[in-house]
Formats: structure tokens, sequence, C-alpha cells
């Protein structure tokens, strides 16, 4: 039944981002089309269309990808499943945890698709301009130097993994918030902006003073950064990983909470109206 | 067959009764299938256990035979039909006589009524 | 689970902040047969139904479906049909066909078929093209396509015209499962009449009267419709 929950998001959803992912990469093709063309333009009209327009086109559309992104993902939690949507979802044979889940991994894949196209608008726009050749070269500096401090490696993966979590923190913000706002018979959508927010401050404000605990238990880390040679440097940098696994750890955690708030809501207060 | 509800009355006593009257009438001949519950139920719109109980009447009164091979059939027994027939028409005189007898009419005159009419009726 | 009652309630209670829809329902429902529910105002059936679908819970007391609460099981043998549109406007008609299939295993697509080609219903249409009653037969068939235990029609002539009430009424006789429970909550009693076995009365969120509905004219001499009338004089 999941996986047939997951078809159903995953379809509804790529009917309007594969075709807004597509119309992007076509415009960066264009972009970069007209500018590796590097005709000698005459005339203002004509640089405007050839070259400012597709470059205004694709920034507009890049940016209403994330703000459609956005959107997407809140009606179709809000009004597709505890909305209107609700007679639909709540008379399948199947529960709670199983429409969120499939709700929140589409959401993260969605994002993730916006997010690769960027990616590969970008790579279009640098290899129509001729930066390919350099991005090699850089790819190769990179590469070489990972292999010598593996650790920077560990590093980079932990800072993508820290901003994967982010990301569905953030959508779980909204869907607990949104399931907040359902536990009142009125004024959802007012009482789910509330609570979105009110969720973030309390979810933020618990995140510091429960690392405040921690300085009071533990000792606490008064941090000097003296770089004086590169060997410092690497000492700074496995400090940045613990950073970073503190970091990933609240985000979990974070993530965890919320996830259960919103299945609890909606196991038990569930209120299709 | 026409399924109208017209009055009160259970609706499976309704359904009895028009359907009775559509066998003698003979709309169904003796002998001759007749439909299932279901079909019936359909047609009229009704609960099929509905429709089972008026049949289940129905073949309480012999007007229906069931045979688990031939299934659900019009009586062919003319003593049963000529039974019910004339029960049906002794009803409608009797109601004939009540409404006239409303009209103020005495029995007798109702009676004397209906006789002259029909020999009005002939040439 | 198997038991012989179909729908099972115990003081089943539902408020909606000051609003109290149902104040103590007590109901036993068996199988196999029809049964109506009326009430004066929408409040009481509808919270109901919802409750008896999954789509609420009960503020107190219990309802169980074939022995248990609510969730994903009693769903899948649980046809709901709910008072309003439930499909995306941009969805066709087939495509919610589809869905339905699906989830459920008790769907039939062919006996769907059969009942589009006697609604007139075009598979191919879009659900946003459709007008109101169009919609409600398009529920009606993918509810009655249903093998289902139990089926939970809420109000479903309700925007039909009086033409169309026949038509909608066959296919529900037409085409439901009958070792299953079919509970009709509607204001149109003179219409369903026919086809209940049992009537049930709500009156201020709890039940006052369930009874045969051919009882009540042999008992009382009767329609339901006239007892409905008489019952609830003050309250419509």
């Amino acid at each position: 039944m999941f996986g047939k929950l997951m078809k159903y998001e995953l379809r509804d959803c790529l009917r309007i981002f594969l075709p807004l992912w597509g119309a992007i990469l076509v415009i960066a093709l264009i972009n970069g089309l007209t500018e590796g063309i590097g005709l000698s333009v005459s005339g203002r009209l004509m640089e405007f269309i050839l070259h400012i327009l597709p470059a205004l086109l694709l920034f507009g559309l890049s940016f209403g990808m994330f703000v459609i992104a956005l959107i997407i993902i809140i009606r179709r939690f809000y009004s597709g499943l505890l909305g209107e949507g609700g007679y639909l979802a709540f008379s399948l044979p199947v529960n709670a945890a199983q429409h969120i889940t499939a709700k929140f991994f589409t959401s993260l894949i969605m994002i993730a698709g916006c997010v690769l196209t960027g990616f590969f608008a970008t790579v279009i726009l640098m290899a129509a301009r001729g930066y390919l050749g350099s991005a090699r070269e850089f790819l190769e500096k990179t590469g070489k130097f990972l292999s010598l401090y593996p650790k920077t490696g560990i590093l980079a993966a932990e800072l993508v993994l820290i901003l994967l979590l982010i990301t569905s923190y953030t959508v779980l913000r909204l869907y607990s918030g949104i399931a907040v706002g359902h536990l009142f018979n009125s004024h959802r959508g007012l009482w789910s902006v509330i609570a979105v927010i009110g969720i973030g401050w309390i979810l933020n404000t618990a995140s510091i003073w429960i690392s405040r605990l921690f300085r009071f238990f533990g000792n606490s880390p008064s941090i000097e950064i003296n770089v004086n040679s590169f060997l410092d440097l690497l000492r700074y940098l496995n400090l940045l990983q613990g950073v970073f696994g503190i970091v990933i750890g609240f985000l979990i955690a974070g993530n965890v909470v919320l996830w259960l708030a919103t299945w609890l809501i909606l196991k038990k207060r569930l209120n299709i109206l | 067959m026409d399924f109208t509800l017209k009055d009160a009355r259970p609706i499976w006593q309704q359904l009895a009764d028009q359907m009775t009257e559509s066998i003698v009438t003979g709309e169904y001949s003796p002998g001759e299938r007749f439909p299932s519950v279901r079909e019936l139920a359909m047609q009229a719109g009704v609960n099929p256990n509905t429709m089972q109980r008026s049949l289940a009447k129905l073949e309480e009164n012999g007007l229906l035979v069931t045979s688990r091979t031939a299934g659900r059939n019009v009586t062919e027994d003319e003593e049963t039909l000529r039974a019910v027939r004339s029960h049906l028409a002794e009803k409608r005189v009797e109601e004939y006589l009540k409404d006239m007898e409303k009209l103020g009419y005495s029995r007798g005159k109702a009676a004397e009524l209906a006789r002259q009419f029909q020999k009005g009726q002939e040439p | 689970m198997n038991t012989s009652n179909i729908i099972q309630c115990s003081n089943l209670q539902r408020t909606f902040g000051k609003t109290i829809a149902l104040n103590g329902v007590d109901l036993s429902v068996g199988r196999g047969r029809i049964v109506g529910l009326a009430a004066p105002n929408a409040a009481g059936k509808t919270t109901l139904i919802k409750i008896l679908a999954g789509l609420l819970q009960p503020t107190a007391g219990t309802a169980l479906i074939d022995g248990e609460v609510p969730g994903i099981y009693t769903k899948s043998i649980t046809a709901y049909l709910p008072d309003r549109p439930s499909f995306p406007d941009w969805m066709k008609v087939q495509d919610s066909i589809d869905i339905y299939a699906d989830f459920f295993a008790d769907f039939d697509s062919e006996k769907a078929g059969d009942i589009c080609r006697t609604l007139k219903l075009d598979r191919s249409a879009k659900i946003r093209t459709l007008s109101k009653g169009t919609k409600e037969k398009l529920q009606l068939m993918l509810v009655m396509s249903r093998k289902a235990q139990l089926y939970l029609l809420d109000e479903p002539l309700a925007g039909i015209d009086p033409a169309a009430r026949d038509f909608m009424l066959h296919t529900i006789v037409a085409g439901y499962n009958e070792e299953g429970t079919v509970l009709i909550s509607t204001h149109l009693i003179t219409d369903v009449e026919k086809l209940l076995d049992e009537v049930i009365f709500l009156k201020e969120g709890t039940v006052v009267l369930h009874r045969p509905a051919d009882e009540i004219r042999e008992t009382d001499g009767k329609s339901v419709d006239e007892l409905f009338r008489e019952m609830f004089r003050f309250d419509v």
C-alpha cells in the first residue's frame, strides 16, 4: 500500500515539475547557446531578446521553481491530506504514518529534483561558455586534495547531510504546523501559520537550553583558534567535525520530534471537516 | 409490471397485491416463468428482502410455484387462479358498494344502477 | 474478525467545541441489510458516518466496524460515499477508477464499466467539467463497484434531480453486495423507504428509534416518512 501511495504522490507532483524542470533546462540551453554564439548584436532590442531576456527567464523560473515547490508541498498536505482531499485520503486502507511518510519523501525528492535542475542548468551554462575545461581541472585538483586529506571529504559529506536534514526539518516543520492548525475547528490556515512559526521558535529555544545543559555538565570548550601551521588547521577541522556531529544530532532529534508530533495528531485527533 | 406505492400499508403487501393482479389479469400466463427476486426488486426499486417476502406470500397463496429444477413459475392450477380472480372481483364489488354508500346510494340502489348501466351499454 | 454486527457503537460521543453532535449513541447494525439513517439536522448523521468511515475520532465512547476500531482493516471492507466531492478536479473519471481499483482489493472494474454505461458517465471526462449531479453519480459508481461489507452512503441523493433519483436507487440495489450492509443517511425518506430493511432516527445526538421499516407500516399504520414528520414536528 505504501508503494502505491508513493506512486500516486510522485505522479501527481511530477506532472507539474517535470515540465518545469524541462523548461528550465531548455532555457538554460538557449541561454548558453545565445551566449556561445557571441553574435555581434546590432541594436538594443536584439541584445535584449538574445541575451537579457533568456537570462531573466532563467533566473525567474529557477526562483519560481523553489517557490512552486514550497507551495505544492504545503498544499498537498494542508488541503490534499487534511482538507478536502482528506475525504479520499482517509477512506483508503492506509494509516496516518504511511500518508505522512509518502508525502514527506515525495517532498524531499521534489526539492532534490529542483536542486539538481539548478545544478544541471548551471553546468549547461558553463559548458556553453566554455568553462567546462576549467571545471574539470578544478574537480581534478579537488579529487587530489581529498585523497590527501580524506577528513575534508568526510566534512563535506557531513555538510551535505546537514543541508539535507535542514531541508527535511523545514518540511516537517510545515507539516507539524499544519497538523497543529488541524486541531482547531475554524481558521485552520491562520493557526497553521502561527504554529509553524511557534514550532520553530520552541525547538530553537529547546536546543539552546539543551546545549546549555551539556555545557553545564561537560567541560565547556572555549575555542581558541590559533592557526599557526597547517597542522593547527587540521586540528581545527577535527573540532569542526565534532561541531557538525552535534548539529547533526540536534537536527535528527528535531526531525524525529516533528514527525512524531505530526503523526500523533493525525492518529489521535483526526477531524476532516 | 407497474410498481407504485399508494398508501401506508406495508410495502411487501402492496407489491404482493400488484403482482397478484398482474397474474390474474393475464400479464403472466399460467406456467410462465416468473422473474427472479433480484430482477423484480430492481424493477420495483425495492429492497430484495421486501420483494422476497411478497413472493413468499404469493407462493403461500398458491399463485407461484417454485421447484428446484424449474425455478419460480406461475401456477398452472386453473382452480387456484379462478379462486383468486373471483376473490379479487368480490373485493372490487365490495369497494364499489362502499363508495356508492358514501354518495348516499343504498347497496340495493347501487346494484340497480350497475344493472341499468350494463343494460344501457347493450345494443 | 467476523462478528455478527457489522456496526457496534457504545455511548458514542462527539463534540465540536461547544456543539454536541453525538450525545451517547448506542447502536448495533447487523449484516446483509439496508438501513436508513434519518435526522432533522445534518450534524448528527454525517458525524456518525464520518466516525464509522474513520475520518473523525469520537470524543468519548466507541465505534466498531466488524469488531475493530476504524483503521486500515475497516477501511478495506468499508465503501464510503461522502456528502461532497472527494476527487481533485484535474483528474479524469478513469483516474478515479484506477485509484479505487489499485487500493481496494474488492473493487470490480468490470462492474464499474457497466455502471458508467448505465449512468452515462464519460470515463475520459475531466472531473472539473462534471455537474454536481454527475459528480455524485461518479462517486456512487465507485462505491457500488466495490464488494464491500459495509457501504456508508452520506446523502447520496442530495443534489440529484428527482428524475435521476430512481436511477441512483436502482444503482444501489443492483450494485450492493448482498452479504454486506448499506447505511444510507438521507433527508429524502420517501424516496429511499422502499429500499430499507431498517430505519434509525437520530435526535439530539442519540438514537431514538431503530426498527424494521415494514414493521412501522404494519404496527403504526403509517409510512416511515409520516412517522418521521410526526416525531420531529417541531425540529425541522
